[in-house]
C-alpha cells in the first residue's frame, strides 16, 4: 500500500487502524443521519418511537429494544415501541413489562413507596433496571435552559437495546446512542406534545359541537374563526367561508341591534378584554328574519387574541312566555266571569226587592257560576297533580255502558246541550278504570264537542272493541281539526288557530288533561282523521277476564 | 413511468441484451465494452451515469415522493454531473483504485441526501479493493463490484429484501463473478449483472421497506418500487459502453 508523505512514520498496522476507525465514524455519522431523518419526518408517538427503535436495533446490531416514554406530568414509563415489535402480538413480551407498564423490581427502598406502583420513577432507576438485565440503556433527558445559565433535565423516557447473549454493545453504538438521547428525547416530547394538542382540539371540537348555545369566536380583526354547530344552525345552515367577517357571519348591520361599526361589541371586549358584555340582540337570519337571542361577548387570552360570543336562542323562552301570560289571562278570564255572575246576582238579592220565585232562581244561578268555579278549581288542581305524576286512581272493574251513562244521564241539566246519541254495543269487556276520572274525560269530551261543534248539530258518543282495548269515541258535526293540530290540541294549554278565533274562551288544559288522564289509565287518545266532522276517541285497556279484583293506584 | 436509456424504450421493460437495439447508436452496431476497465474508461462510464440519471432524474424524484423526500433524482445528477466533470478533468491515466476513491469523496460531498454516504462508500470500497491497479481486468471489476456491495450493506446495515440499493448492487455483482466463472468476458459479465440489477429494482416493489425514510410507512411502502435500487440499476447500466464510446 503506497502512503502520503506525511504519514510515512505509520506503520501499515497503525494505518489499518486508522482507516478503521474512520470507517466506524462515518458509520456512526450515517446512522446519526438516518436517525435524524426519520426525526424530522415527525408523525404520530407510536410510529416514531417504532421507527427509531426498529433503526437503533439493525445499527447496532442488537437482539431487542425498547422505548419507555414518560405520561406527561406523571411518574410512570410506559412501553411505547420495541423492535421486533412485540406489543402487536397477543402475547406481549414476558418478563420486562407488566402490561404497558414496566416495573422497577427491587427498588423499593430507594424510591418513595406510593410512587412504586406505577413504574420507574426516575430514569436513574429504569438505566439501572435494564443495565441488570444486561440491556444498555440511556435515557432520553429534554434539557432546558432555565435562562440563568443552568439546565433543566426533564425525564422523557428510557431507550435500551440488548446486544446479543454474552456481548456488549460495541463502543461507537454506545457513542451514537449518546450522541442521539437528546435529540431523540426532543422529537418523542414533541409528538407526545402533538398527541396531546390533537387529543384537546377534538375534546374542544366535541365540546363546542356538543353545545345547544351558538359560539362563534373571532380573531383581532373580527374574522371569524371558529362556528360551532349550534351557531350554523341559528344563521341559517350554512357553515360561513374561511376569512368571513363578523357581520358577515351574524348579519349585523350599522344601526341595528348588533351596532356594527364602532358600536360594535366584538370591538368593545376587544378594546377591554377584562369585561364580558352582555346583552339581547337580533339576529339576522339568511331568510331575512329575526331570532331573538342573549348573547355574551368575552375576549380571548393567548397568543393569538380574539373574542368569542356565545348566543342561546330565545325563541322558545318567549314562546312559553307568551304561552303562559296567554293561560293566566284566561284563567282569570274564566274565573271573573263566574265570579261576576255571583256577585251580580248577590247584590240583587241584597238590594233588590226580589220575589220569591227571582230570588230562588237568582240563587240557582249563583250555585251553577259556582259549579263551574269549582269544576274550574279542579281541572287546575287535576293538572296540577298530572304535572307531578302523583294521581291517585282508584280503579274497579266497571262496565263502559255505565260509565257513559252516568255522563250523558247529567248532560239534560245542561244549558244548550245539542241532542246527544249513545251506541254502546252488549258484550263489551269490562275496563279497569277510575270511574270518577274516566267520567270526567267523557264530560270534558262532550263539552269540547258542545262548543265547538256545530250549532245545533248532534253529538254522538260510540264504543267498540279492538284487540284487547275498548276505544270511546265523542263526534261533533262541527268543522273537525286541522290535520296539523291534530296532535297539538293535546298539549298543555294548547288551543286550535279556529278554537282561539271562534271561541276566545277556553283555558286550552280540557284535552290535554283528557291525554294525561286516559294515559294514567294505560291508554291513549287521539283525533280521527276526517275534515266534515269532529272525532275524538280515546281507548281503554279491556280488564283482564277473571283478575283478582283490587283499587290500585297508578 | 419507466426508466428512459436514449432511444429503446420503453427501456426498463425491454431486455438488455448484447444484440441489436443501440443505446443511442447507430442501429445495428453491437454495444462493446471493454475488456479492461481504464481511467479513460471510467471517465467515461461516470459521463453515461450522468446523462442517464439526468434522463431519469424526474422519474426517480417521483419514485422517491412515494417512498421518502423526492429528491433523489435531483441529488444524484447533480452529484454524478460533479463526479464526471472532475473525472473528465482528472488524470485518466493515474491508479483507477485512486480514481475510483476520488470519486467516492465526490459522490459523500455532492450527492445529497443518504445517498451521497452509500454510493460514496460503494465508491471508496471498490477502489480500496482495486488499489494499485491502472487498469480493471473481468477479475478485477468482479472484486471491485463485490466491495462496492459491501460497503454499502455495512454503511446502510442493509440486507437483500430491505428495499434499498443493495437489492440492485448485490445481484449484479454476484451475476458479474457468476457470469466470469461460467467463461464469460468483461461484455457478457456486464450484460448478466445489468440484467441481475435490473431484476433486483424490480423485486423492490412488492416488499416492505426496513430502512431509510420509507421504513416509517411500514405496509404502506409495499407495491412502490424503491428509487434507490432504480438509481443503482442505472449505475450498472452505465458499464455498458455504448456506440458513442467514450463521448
Amino acid at each position: 500500500m503506497t502512503t502520503a508523505p506525511g504519514v510515512s512514520a505509520l506503520t501499515e498496522d497503525e494505518l489499518r487502524r486508522t482507516f478503521e476507525e474512520s470507517q466506524r465514524q462515518a458509520d456512526t455519522v450515517f446512522a446519526q443521519y438516518q436517525l435524524s431523518q426519520l426525526l424530522a419526518l415527525g408523525g404520530d408517538l407510536p410510529q416514531m418511537a417504532s421507527s427509531v427503535i426498529g433503526e437503533l436495533v439493525r445499527a447496532s446490531d442488537a437482539v431487542v429494544g425498547a422505548i419507555w416514554l414518560a405520561a406527561p406530568g406523571g411518574n410512570e414509563l410506559r412501553l411505547a415501541a420495541t423492535e421486533p415489535d412485540l406489543l402487536r402480538g397477543p402475547a406481549g413480551p414476558t418478563g420486562w413489562t407488566v402490561g404497558p407498564i414496566i416495573r422497577a423490581p427491587g427498588k423499593e427502598g430507594d424510591i418513595p413507596a406510593h410512587l412504586i406502583p406505577g413504574g420507574f420513577v426516575t430514569a436513574g432507576v429504569a438505566r439501572s433496571w435494564v443495565t441488570r438485565h444486561g440491556w444498555h440503556g440511556v435515557s432520553l433527558d429534554e434539557r432546558r435552559d432555565l435562562g440563568d445559565g443552568t439546565l433543566e433535565a426533564q425525564v422523557v423516557g428510557v431507550l435500551a437495546l440488548r446486544p446479543p447473549d454474552g456481548k456488549r454493545l460495541p463502543g461507537d453504538r454506545v457513542r451514537l446512542l449518546g450522541l442521539v438521547r437528546h435529540e431523540l428525547a426532543i422529537a418523542l416530547r414533541a409528538a407526545q406534545l402533538r398527541e396531546e394538542l390533537a387529543g384537546e382540539q377534538a375534546l374542544l371540537a366535541a365540546i363546542l359541537d356538543g353545545a345547544t348555545e351558538g359560539i362563534v369566536a373571532v380573531d383581532r380583526s373580527r374574522h371569524v374563526v371558529r362556528v360551532n354547530r349550534a351557531a350554523v344552525a341559528l344563521i341559517g345552515g350554512h357553515v360561513p367561508a374561511a376569512g368571513a367577517t363578523c357581520e358577515q357571519v351574524l348579519g349585523c348591520r350599522e344601526g341595528a341591534d348588533l351596532r356594527c361599526g364602532p358600536r360594535c361589541r366584538f370591538r368593545e371586549v376587544l378594546a377591554d378584554p377584562s369585561g364580558i358584555v352582555e346583552t339581547e340582540l337580533r339576529l339576522a337570519t339568511r331568510d331575512a328574519g329575526e331570532i331573538p337571542v342573549a348573547a355574551s361577548f368575552s375576549a380571548m387570552d393567548g397568543p393569538e387574541p380574539g373574542a368569542v360570543v356565545v348566543l342561546r336562542d330565545l325563541r322558545s323562552e318567549r314562546a312559553a312566555e307568551e304561552l303562559r301570560a296567554s293561560f293566566l289571562a284566561a284563567v282569570s278570564h274564566e274565573l271573573r266571569t263566574p265570579l261576576a255572575l255571583i256577585s251580580g246576582y248577590v247584590d240583587s238579592l241584597l238590594d233588590l226587592g226580589l220575589d220569591p220565585d227571582a230570588q230562588r232562581r237568582s240563587v240557582e244561578r249563583i250555585g251553577s257560576a259556582a259549579a263551574r268555579l269549582q269544576a274550574l278549581v279542579d281541572e287546575l288542581l287535576d293538572l296540577t297533580q298530572l304535572e307531578h305524576a302523583s294521581l291517585a286512581l282508584h280503579r274497579s272493574r266497571t262496565e263502559v255502558a255505565d260509565l257513559v251513562a252516568s255522563v250523558t244521564g247529567g248532560l239534560g241539566e245542561w244549558p244548550g246541550m245539542p241532542p246527544v246519541t249513545v251506541a254502546v254495543p252488549p258484550g263489551l269487556p269490562l275496563v279497569q278504570v277510575d270511574a270518577v276520572r274516566i267520567g270526567h274525560v267523557l264530560v270534558n269530551l262532550v263539552d269540547n264537542a258542545r262548543r265547538y261543534g256545530r250549532r245545533g248539530g248532534a253529538i254522538h258518543i260510540r264504543a267498540r272493541r279492538q284487540r284487547s282495548t275498548v276505544v270511546i269515541t265523542v263526534e261533533d258535526e262541527g268543522p273537525g281539526i286541522p290535520p296539523d293540530e291534530r296532535v297539538l290540541v293535546f298539549d298543555r294549554l294548547y288551543r286550535g288557530r279556529s278554537a282561539r278565533e271562534a271561541h276566545p274562551r277556553g283555558t286550552g288544559l280540557g284535552l290535554h288533561v283528557c291525554r294525561r288522564l286516559v294515559e294514567a289509565h294505560g291508554g291513549r287518545i287521539w283525533i280521527e282523521p276526517g275534515d266534515d266532522h269532529s272525532a275524538i276517541s280515546f281507548s281503554l285497556p279491556a280488564a283482564r277476564r277473571n283478575p283478582a279484583v283490587g283499587e290500585g293506584t297508578a | 413511468m419507466s426508466i428512459r436509456s436514449g432511444d429503446d424504450r420503453p427501456g426498463v421493460t425491454s431486455p438488455v441484451t448484447p444484440g441489436p437495439g443501440p443505446l443511442g447508436g447507430p442501429a445495428g452496431r453491437r454495444p462493446r465494452a471493454p475488456v479492461a476497465f481504464t481511467g479513460r474508461d471510467l471517465a467515461a462510464i461516470t459521463a453515461r451515469a450522468e446523462r442517464l440519471l439526468l434522463r431519469n432524474r424526474a422519474f426517480l424524484d417521483r419514485l422517491d415522493a412515494e417512498l421518502g423526500d423526492g429528491d433523489h433524482g435531483e441529488n444524484m445528477s447533480v452529484g454524478f454531473g460533479d463526479a464526471a466533470r472532475a473525472m473528465a478533468a482528472g488524470d485518466s491515466g493515474a491508479d483507477i483504485g485512486d480514481l475510483l476513491r476520488r470519486m467516492g469523496h465526490l459522490l459523500v460531498a455532492g450527492v445529497g441526501g443518504a445517498g451521497g454516504s452509500l454510493y460514496g462508500t460503494a465508491f471508496i470500497e471498490a477502489g480500496i479493493a482495486v488499489a494499485g491497479l491502472a487498469a480493471l481486468g473481468p477479475e478485477d471489476t468482479a472484486r471491485a463490484l463485490d466491495a462496492a456491495a459491501e460497503g454499502i450493506a455495512r454503511r446502510g446495515r442493509c440486507r437483500l429484501g430491505d428495499k434499498t440499493i443493495y437489492d440492485a448492487i448485490r445481484p449484479a455483482a454476484d451475476a458479474f463473478a457468476a457470469a466470469l466463472a461460467a467463461g464469460a468476458g468483461q461484455e457478457a459479465a456486464i450484460l448478466a449483472a445489468i440484467r441481475a440489477a435490473r431484476e433486483g429494482m424490480h423485486g423492490t416493489t412488492p416488499l416492505v421497506a426496513r430502512r431509510g425514510l420509507a421504513l416509517r410507512l411500514g405496509e404502506r411502502s409495499r407495491g412502490h418500487q424503491d428509487p434507490g435500487a432504480t438509481s443503482c440499476y442505472l449505475l450498472v447500466r452505465s458499464l455498458l459502453a455504448t456506440g458513442r464510446r467514450g463521448a
